[in-house]
């Protein structure tokens, strides 16, 4: 990693981090620019996505955008909770609840919104998957969920310096259609979601995304925060496009900053174009699959934006470890 | 007091160690309050460049990423065996340590045991990795499955009297994963800690780290601590105050203050058993 902005030695590092995050900036991204850019995406798209099956959707999320990006074609295996995967949605309830009442700690927090989840699967007659689990454990297996939903509320509630972010969303992940055809859905994971400062030091209109990642980051890490940025710019409900994209590894305690600007959109665009072709040929009969991606690729070719022809600008990234 | 104690049986394992209460306990962690040093602000940053410029000269030809856990630092340095070719097998004292582990994180997060057999399989089996364990454990019988439960109902006594009940303030937190990545990513440097307590520093030293261990006391125990006091000083900017073990065993606690000169052996260590590994090809 280069292009340390954000000095080590700089304690404690929340302070860092958020100080980063709101930074004032001038917009990085031109309206006029984006509807370039999203025009050409959903005509790239559109082609990519043109063998599925009408009734197919293909749901990019940061895992599958790094696994098409790294090579790895494993089929996807069928989700399953485990004290992993349930980590972070009890973690989010909980980060809420101890920003909502400051006494409250990760272990009282997690332990309520465990017994929240549970009771939910005792009242409703058709719990949510997650409180149906939940339910079904023994007492030392809701322990280690706990334990490791605790873990991960600790890491995200002393990255940041919360009295600092004004009125942040915690866990507002977005899932976005994309083109008309309705085959491609983004989903980007946000864990914070604040505004920018002004010059004047109030809270500006711009939102800037924290995500809070696992193990290390790679050599994917740009295009994974590319994609919640990407999210959250297409999405019509709220028609706002960030600043720019945090990525925290607690683990190994790096961060990565990435301005939001026309260069990182469009290639994650690319990324995702990529793999949704990928995707693609594997859903449609083995007879039509040559002759299809020959003519898929002819047309992106020919249609590729002048964005994604030429290799885009990347303004040095910064990067703290 | 304890600690010094049981330092000394550490140098002399004939010595019988004496099982400290949950006060004790609780004191041998926090250590002195009043010697909470103010964080050196270069110390981490100095440590990484000595990591990579050692590695610097070792890394060439290694089969990336060459992944460093205590337990390949204790196996390389001890000749045991080649790290990278083994896989272990399931042993009774390893699925007891698994188990122990488990029921230690239901005590620190819960605040209770119930059953110790049923809780600490349970606590297993929700987690597809640990199978090998359960299979095992599932797989005693007769005598060896009677030894197991009165080990491990012994052991789970002990944890439930002598473990102090923390406070949630300390913000503890188990089986916390750290990962270092050095030499632009060549070698990683891995630890799972057992528990760590306390806020990230912000300009004195203010974590803790704990290991919990089912077996008896060993010299190495200490490494391990003091590899995971690197680990965490490299991640956090700042270093750990204090590093305990918690012997459930017997209730005896072994617990340090983290120097300048403890992370620089560790460094010293990891960089010779990295050297070896290279060596071995």
């Amino acid at each position: 990693m280069v292009g340390t902005s954000i000095p080590s030695t700089a304690l404690p590092k929340a302070a860092s981090l958020t100080e980063v995050l709101l930074a004032p900036s001038p917009p990085l991204v031109e309206l006029s620019e984006l509807h370039r850019l999203r025009h050409t995406f959903e005509c790239e798209l559109q082609m990519a996505a043109g063998p599925l099956d009408p009734k197919d959707r293909v749901r990019i999320d940061t895992y599958r955008l790094r696994n098409s990006m790294t090579g790895k074609n494993e089929a996807d295996s069928p989700f399953r909770w485990t004290p992993w995967t349930a980590r972070r949605p009890i973690g989010v309830e909980s980060v809420r609840a101890c920003l909502s009442n400051p006494r409250l700690t990760p272990v009282q927090a997690t332990h309520e919104a465990i017994a929240r989840l549970i009771r939910r699967a005792d009242d409703e007659r058709r719990p949510d998957s997650l409180s149906g689990w939940l339910a079904g454990l023994a007492i030392g297996g809701r322990a280690v969920v706990q334990a490791e939903a605790v873990v991960w509320t600790t890491q995200l509630l002393t990255a940041l310096d919360w009295t600092k972010l004004g009125r942040p969303a915690v866990g507002g992940d977005r899932s976005v259609v994309v083109g008309s055809s309705g085959h491609v859905l983004l989903r980007g994971r946000i864990e914070v979601l604040a505004r920018a400062l002004s010059g004047d030091g109030s809270f500006g209109p711009q939102p800037v995304l924290f995500s809070m990642m696992t193990g290390r980051p790679g050599p994917t890490a740009r295009a994974e925060l590319g994609l919640t940025a990407l999210t959250v710019t297409l999405d019509d409900r709220h028609s706002e496009i960030p600043l720019r994209v945090i990525g925290w590894w607690p683990q190994c305690g790096r961060a990565l900053v990435v301005p939001v600007d026309v260069a990182l959109l469009s290639r994650t665009c690319e990324a995702v174009v990529a793999t949704v072709r990928a995707t693609a040929p594997t859903r449609r009969p083995r007879f039509a699959e040559m002759a299809t991606r020959e003519s898929a690729e002819r047309k992106t070719t020919r249609t590729a934006p002048r964005t994604a022809r030429k290799p885009p600008i990347i303004s040095a990234e910064r990067v703290a470890s | 007091m304890a600690d010094q104690m049981i330092a000394e049986d550490l140098r002399q394992p004939s010595t019988r160690p004496v099982p400290t209460t949950g006060a004790d306990v609780l004191a041998s962690i926090r250590g002195t309050s009043s010697h909470r040093p103010r964080v050196d602000p270069g110390l981490s940053g100095g440590l990484r460049d000595w990591l990579e410029d050692g590695l610097c000269s070792l890394t060439a030809g290694l089969v990336t990423p060459l992944v460093v856990s205590k337990q390949t630092l204790r196996d390389t340095l001890s000749d045991r065996v080649d790290p990278r070719n083994t896989k272990a097998t399931i042993t009774d004292s390893m699925a007891l340590g698994a188990v122990m582990d488990a029921l230690f994180r239901q005590l620190v997060t819960t605040g209770h045991i119930d059953d110790p057999v049923k809780d600490g399989i349970d606590a297993l089996r929700v987690d597809p990795r640990r199978s090998e364990v359960v299979d095992f454990v599932h797989g005693l019988a007769g005598q060896q499955l009677v030894d197991f439960q009165n080990e491990l109902n012994a052991q789970a006594r002990i944890l439930l009297t002598r473990w102090p009940r923390l406070s949630p303030a300390w913000l503890p937190r188990t089986q916390e994963r750290i990962a270092v990545p050095l030499a632009g990513g060549d070698v990683v440097l891995v630890g799972v800690v057992d528990l760590i307590v306390g806020a990230p520093s912000s300009g004195r030293a203010s974590v803790g780290l704990i290991e919990l261990k089912s077996g008896r006391a060993r010299v190495e125990d200490r490494e391990d601590l003091r590899f995971y006091a690197l680990l965490e000083t490299l991640r956090g900017g700042a270093a750990p105050f204090r590093l305990a073990t918690f012997y459930s065993r017997t209730g005896e606690v072994d617990a340090e203050d983290v120097d300048d000169e403890l992370l620089t052996s560790s460094v010293r260590r990891v960089l010779t058993a990295i050297g070896r590994m290279v060596e071995e090809g």
